[in-house]
């Protein structure tokens, strides 16, 4: 198994348990990027660089950083109320179902990144959910400006 | 063994336990976002066939951009709770009357 993988992996739940015990919001989203960057580099890895591009230009670019903002701007410190025989429950259950998950599933290899034929055979798709999103982020541009008056 | 599919798993958990323990609407959208990366991550296999990779792409492309408008929607929500009762806090939402 690729040591890469496994250790892009590893970074991804630590990042994420960090996102899970930080106090303040602002650490929080910042482990929530690191998670979505060894995610990305899961990709890169396996050369899907069109995913990888996507989740770095797109999800953390535009998105984690509008978190990050909002989280810096509202470091709210929350008081923990999770139980920790609920926790442990959960994450033992969840550790039980993701390895049976992880060893039942083939060993699959050879990775194929088709991104030139997604741009001829759904370049309408794209172009359909680029206008949307602009569309979306228009509206809640306009929604923001109108309450403020 | 497909390692990532059990790190998938984990993550999804991972998310769940952080919206289910979150006082504010900012660490929920943190955990709809860690939800979202297990989403992602749960897409490799697609990959692996070569006959299926370029819809494989389409649904990593369909996927990313209904998540981001999700979450912009989501931010603009934030913005307008925090308009209106000066706080980000959970306890402030209602739906129909009742407190969440």
């Amino acid at each position: 198994m690729d040591v890469v993988i496994i250790v892009l992996s590893l970074v991804a739940v630590i990042s994420a348990i960090g996102a899970l015990f930080s106090r303040d919001n602002f650490y929080s989203a910042i482990y929530l990027a690191i998670t979505l960057l060894a995610i990305g580099g899961i990709y890169a890895e396996h050369g899907v660089y069109s995913v990888f591009a996507l989740i770095a230009f797109i999800f953390i670019g535009a998105i984690v950083i509008i978190t990050i903002a909002i989280a810096a701007t509202y470091r709210f410190l929350n008081p923990r109320k999770i139980n920790i025989l609920w926790l442990g429950a959960i994450e033992i259950l969840a550790i039980i179902v993701a390895v049976t998950a992880a060893l039942n599933f083939p060993a699959l290899s050879g990775f194929t990144d088709a991104f030139s034929s997604v741009l001829s055979n759904y370049m309408s798709l794209i172009t359909f959910l680029v206008v949307l999103t602009t569309l979306i982020m228009l509206s809640a541009v306009s929604m923001v400006r109108r309450d403020s008056v | 063994m497909m390692i990532e599919i059990g790190v998938s798993i984990i993550l999804l958990s991972i998310g769940y336990l952080i919206a289910s323990s979150a006082q504010d609407v900012v660490r929920l959208l943190i955990s709809l976002e860690l939800m979202f990366s297990a989403v992602f991550l749960s897409l490799l296999p697609l990959f692996s066939n070569p006959q299926m990779a370029a819809e494989g792409s389409a649904i990593a492309i369909l996927t990313i951009f209904t998540s981001s408008g999700e979450l912009l929607i989501l931010v603009a929500a934030i913005i307008f709770l925090d308009r209106k009762f000066r706080s980000v806090s959970i306890k402030k939402v209602s739906s129909g009357g009742d407190a969440l």
